[in-house]
Parts: structure tokens; C-alpha cells; sequence
């Protein structure tokens, strides 16, 4: 295993000692670690999870739930209704295991930081050059051939209602061939064996318990995640910290170590309703590959997608219509999920003592799920629009809608305890400006009064994004690195 | 002749019996109409939900162990037998029963049963692997 990067891993067989630790290898912390290290800082990357090669697993299986998720992928934000979220946790965190849609944060968003928590030098053209370098890095691009087919239906269910869809680009490296083939260019692709090409050390299997200051220095307490490894706890020293674990794992570990101001309390997610629908003609294959399209016509606050359409992930959308799941063995070419995602609600993320994992829940307030039920009929109209014949929302005990005029049949306000809810974006949980009351890092992502301590991931963003949120990530954190190398 | 408290034991569902008991109606009332005994893709759902079970956040993990124990308790208190010693058809009358209660985590443990089961066995049908 890590045949491309042999001499980067550590196995450490005492403390170790660097000029700069970033904690956690996903897209903020590996863009952090190769920018500081192709500057010449002595760089340690730290990473809970395992290094797997990419294809180490089948995209999108359960092989890749077990090996490259959190908890094995069973996480849940908790709430009336829950909402069941994903994290990565492997070398290359969710870059690994998402579908690798990018956008740019909308202007208007950053706008909205700008004037709720005094974001400074955050503007669209402030953070274009940052987007830009990000998107040549990790070679962002349109399909270079067609969509597949149920991406396609939701695109043309929307241009029938006049309404704005779009292909999303992805970071993918496509094949001059045109055949659509190629690779993610996932951090594992990018970014980190760039950083350990640099000299950055890697720690996989490596847990921070906690932080500690003394004499201008942090000190990192790890541990080894695998059992029997062998391996010890050990501390790593480091004058400058960048926690770059996500929104939920950045909260825990700042708490854990004492660090509580504004930590946790802010936390945003993209709550998603999910429809399966059938059409009559066939919309699903083996290999379908990533559906592209988002519908943008209510964005930011509703986005619609197309989400991936595996039979097991058919199967696991129909529970909720437990009846109809055979009908997935048989028909499952003419079956496709579809998502509408919200910006809505708001969250915490506490540490309880004795439980090593962090307590996430989240609650959504009526008007919260009157949104999610609008972009849910919408969403509906739209497939309807597409050609679709029979859709099931997420919605236990909902039947069967067959027809546009029976979309009045679905709930103006999502059942709190019918509903089934899940994302994977959260963000938002230790927001960055210059808002003391509201924030927990300075707009360059420096935590307050605490010297050497920064922050590089989805935690600093100030609120939803309302679309994928990695490319805001990545460049934030390219951005938050090149400040700091000015500064330091 | 056991002593009481060992008949009592004797009677009360294991976790893992009733998991296992579980996936097994789950996958013939929803996915398959091949017969247990003949097919092992049954047991490696059922080993891939209780390792699933096993990486569950802890404080997740204790409670729906727990929720699982109560509800093979139910099938002792409506048939006087354990869940997992029930054929089929009466199990599944133990789940509908569960099902109809007016808690909703009643409903929630069993979507996350049939989220799980349904999920590998198409997986499992598929050509797919779980471990």
C-alpha cells in the first residue's frame, strides 16, 4: 500500500517535532500542508483514517462505507427529524469518497459573510485567483462526452419548465479519448503526494486526543487508531497548528482540549429530501457513472441533483417505502434517485465526557421543513416534466405519487417523524471574521487569543454555501496558508 | 432441573440472535424468495449489519444494542417464544406489531435494520462485496 509515497509515512517510535502540524488530510488540510511545505516549512500531516489508494475500493460501495467512512458511514446529526450525514476518514478525508462536484462559493454568499461576521478581503474577485490555482490543481472539467441518462432527464425536466439546470464540472482528469474515462483527482491525486513530495511526513492511522500550549508551543497527544499495530502514544510539538479534521472532528478536538469559545455551536449542513422515480424507458445502468446536472433556478436555499443510482442505493431509498422494494430487482434500469438539498437549520457539536465520539444534532424549525417540502414538489414537478411515470418521496407512509395533479397529496410541511433526511456537506461549526461575538477564528482562519492555533476546513465557513462545498474549502485554505507564509 | 433464573436467562433474546433473526426475515419479506438454508449470502448480510452495529458512534451504538434486546423481548411477550425462534411468517407479524407502535423509534430501528439489510443484500446481488 502507498507504493507512490513510501519514504512520506512516519511510523514514529517517539515524539516528533515540526515546524507546522496540520491535522486531518481532506481538502483543507492537504491544500494547507502542500502549500506550507512546497514553501520550504518542515510540515507533519496527521490523519485519523487509513491511506488507500482510490481505487482501493469500488466508488461509491459498501466495501468503500467500511474502509473510507466514519463510523462505517452510520452517522446521524441528531433531531426531530435526524439527519443522517457522512464523513471521510482516510488519507484524502471526503475528497475520496464524494462525487466530485465543484463550484465556486456564489458572490452573493460571500457577500453574506462579508456583512454578518465582518469577513474581510473575502470578496469574489479577493478570492478568484484562489479558485482559479484550486481548479488548475485538481483539474476541474466538463464531461467530454454526454451525461448519463438520468442526469440528463432532470436537466431536461428543468429547460421544459424554463428553469435554470446546469452541468456541474468535477475534478477529473478525462482521457483525451473522449470515452469519459479517467480519475478523480481526489486529494490522494493531488495534493498530498505534492506535500510529501515537498517533505511533509504522513501519519496515517494517527488520532489527536488533544492539544495542549506551553512555552509558544502546542503539543499534539496521539494515538494509534489500528489495534495490535504495535504502535504507541506519542506527542507531536509544533509551534503552528492547522486543525483540519471537518466540521464536526474540528469542533471536538478544539472542546476536548479546552478551547470553547463560539466552538461547535453554529453548525449548518444541506438537509436533502431524496424521490426515487421510474420512468418507461431505461434512465440506469451498470457503471452509470456520476449524474452532473443541478437544477439552480431556487438557489441558493434549494438545489436539485441527481445522486448516485446503484441498485443498493436504490434499494436503501425505497425503505422508506418498504413494500415497493422488490420492484428495484426488476425494474431498477428504469429507477433513479433524485435529491432536493436545503440550506436550512442549525446544529451544535458537543463532546461528552466518557464517549469518544462527538454528539452532533441539528434542528430544523417549521419553516425549515415548509422549504425542504417546497424544493421536494418542485423537484417532483421537475421530473414529471422529465417524463417520469411513478416517484417515492423519502416520506414513510407517503404513497406513490403517479401524476402532477396528485403532487397536492404531499405534505406542505416535511412529517418530523415520517421524514427521512440526510447530507453530506456540514460546515459552519467555528466560523471565521472579524465578529468577535459570533466567531471563532479571524478572517485568515487564526483562532482567537490563541497564538499558533489555526483552522483549514468546512468548520471556518460562515454559513451553508448552498452548493458543493469543497471548492470553497480548497480555496480558503489555499488563501489561509498564503497569509499565513506572508505573515510568519 | 435448572434453577429459575437460568430458565429465565434462557428465554431472553441475545443481541446478536435477534439481528440475525431479523435480517434473515428482512431479506425474504423484501429482497429474495431463495431459501435460507441453502444460501449463504444470508449470513454475510448478517455479518456485515453487526459489524456496521459495531462501528456506530457509542453513543448510538449501546442504545440500538438495547432497542434491539427489547424488541426480541416483544416477540416473547406477544408469542411467548424468542424472536429468533420463530418461523417467518410470525416474525414478521412481530415486526408489523413493532411497526404499528406510536413511537417513532420503534419504526426508526426497523428502517435501520431494513436500510442496512436491503443495502448488502443488493450489493451481495449485484456482483458486489461487503467486507
Amino acid at each position: 500500500m502507498a507504493a507512490s509515497w513510501p519514504d512520506a509515512i512516519v511510523e514514529p517510535s517517539g515524539d516528533v517535532r515540526c515546524d507546522v502540524a496540520v491535522i486531518g488530510s481532506g481538502p483543507g488540510g492537504a491544500v494547507t500542508a502542500c502549500t506550507l511545505a512546497e514553501a520550504g516549512r518542515d510540515v507533519v500531516l496527521l490523519e485519523e483514517g487509513p491511506l488507500l489508494e482510490l481505487d482501493a475500493t469500488p466508488a461509491f460501495s459498501a466495501q468503500e462505507m467500511r474502509a473510507k467512512y466514519r463510523n462505517g458511514g452510520i452517522t446521524v446529526a441528531l433531531g426531530s427529524p435526524g439527519v443522517n450525514y457522512a464523513e471521510g476518514r482516510c488519507v484524502g478525508g471526503g475528497s475520496e469518497v464524494n462525487s466530485g462536484l465543484y463550484h465556486r462559493t456564489p458572490p452573493e454568499v460571500l457577500e453574506r459573510w462579508r456583512r454578518g461576521f465582518a469577513l474581510e478581503h473575502s470578496s469574489s474577485d479577493d478570492m478568484a485567483p484562489h479558485f482559479a490555482a484550486c481548479e488548475q490543481d485538481v483539474s476541474v472539467s466538463t464531461l467530454p462526452g454526454p451525461a448519463p441518462a438520468a442526469s440528463l432527464r432532470l436537466h431536461e425536466g428543468a429547460a421544459r419548465l424554463g428553469w435554470s439546470s446546469m452541468e456541474v464540472p468535477r475534478w477529473y482528469r478525462y482521457a483525451p479519448d473522449g470515452s469519459g474515462e479517467g480519475v478523480k483527482q481526489s486529494m490522494t491525486k493531488t495534493y498530498v503526494p505534492r506535500a510529501t513530495g515537498a517533505g511533509c511526513r504522513l501519519l496515517p492511522d494517527t488520532r489527536v486526543a488533544r492539544l495542549g500550549h506551553d512555552a509558544g508551543c502546542w503539543t499534539l497527544r496521539c494515538e494509534p487508531v489500528r489495534q495490535g499495530s504495535g504502535r504507541r502514544g506519542f506527542s507531536v510539538r509544533a509551534r503552528t497548528v492547522f486543525v483540519a479534521a471537518g466540521a464536526v472532528q474540528t469542533p471536538a478536538l478544539l472542546l476536548r482540549s479546552g478551547i470553547r469559545r463560539n466552538v461547535g455551536r453554529s453548525l449548518h449542513l444541506h438537509p436533502t429530501v431524496k424521490v426515487v422515480a421510474r420512468f418507461d424507458d431505461v434512465v440506469n445502468a451498470p457503471g452509470m457513472g456520476v449524474p452532473v446536472h443541478q437544477v439552480k433556478e431556487f438557489a441558493p436555499h434549494l438545489s436539485f441533483g441527481c445522486s448516485i443510482s446503484a441498485p443498493p442505493h436504490l434499494a436503501l431509498a425505497m425503505t422508506d417505502h418498504p413494500e415497493r422494494i422488490a420492484e428495484v430487482r426488476e425494474q431498477w434500469p428504469h429507477l433513479a434517485v433524485y435529491y432536493a438539498m436545503s440550506d436550512g437549520g442549525a446544529g451544535r457539536v458537543r463532546t461528552v465526557p466518557g464517549f469518544r465520539d462527538a454528539l452532533v444534532s441539528f434542528a430544523l424549525d417549521d419553516a425549515d421543513l415548509t422549504l425542504l417540502a417546497d424544493g421536494l414538489a418542485k423537484l417532483c414537478r421537475c421530473l414529471f416534466a422529465a417524463g417520469a411515470t411513478v416517484l417515492y418521496p423519502s416520506i414513510r407512509g407517503c404513497p406513490p405519487i403517479r401524476a402532477e395533479a396528485e403532487l397536492a397529496r404531499l405534505p406542505a410541511l416535511l412529517p418530523r417523524d415520517r421524514t427521512s433526511l440526510m447530507t453530506i456537506h456540514a460546515f459552519s461549526t467555528c466560523p471565521m471574521g472579524e465578529e468577535q461575538s459570533r466567531t471563532v477564528a479571524d478572517s485568515f482562519g487564526r483562532v482567537h487569543e490563541a497564538i499558533g492555533l489555526h483552522i483549514a476546513d468546512a468548520s471556518l465557513l460562515c454559513g451553508p454555501p448552498g452548493v458543493n462545498p469543497q471548492g470553497s474549502i480548497m480555496a480558503f485554505a489555499r488563501r489561509n496558508a498564503l497569509a499565513f507564509l506572508d505573515l510568519a | 432441573m435448572p434453577r429459575p433464573c437460568a430458565t429465565v436467562v434462557t428465554v431472553l433474546p441475545t443481541f446478536t440472535s435477534t439481528v440475525s433473526a431479523l435480517a434473515y426475515s428482512i431479506v425474504r419479506a423484501r429482497c429474495a424468495d431463495a431459501s435460507p438454508l441453502a444460501d449463504d449470502r444470508y449470513n454475510r448480510v448478517v455479518r456485515y449489519v453487526l459489524a456496521q452495529h459495531a462501528g456506530m458512534p457509542d453513543y448510538l451504538r449501546l442504545p440500538f444494542a438495547a432497542l434491539t434486546v427489547v424488541f426480541g423481548v416483544t416477540a416473547v411477550g406477544l408469542t411467548g417464544r424468542t424472536f429468533h425462534a420463530l418461523p417467518h411468517e410470525r416474525r414478521w407479524r412481530v415486526v408489523e406489531a413493532w411497526r404499528r407502535l406510536p413511537v417513532s423509534f420503534a419504526r426508526d430501528l426497523l428502517r435501520f435494520y431494513e436500510g442496512l439489510v436491503v443495502f448488502a443484500w443488493f450489493t451481495i446481488e449485484h456482483g458486489g462485496e461487503l467486507a
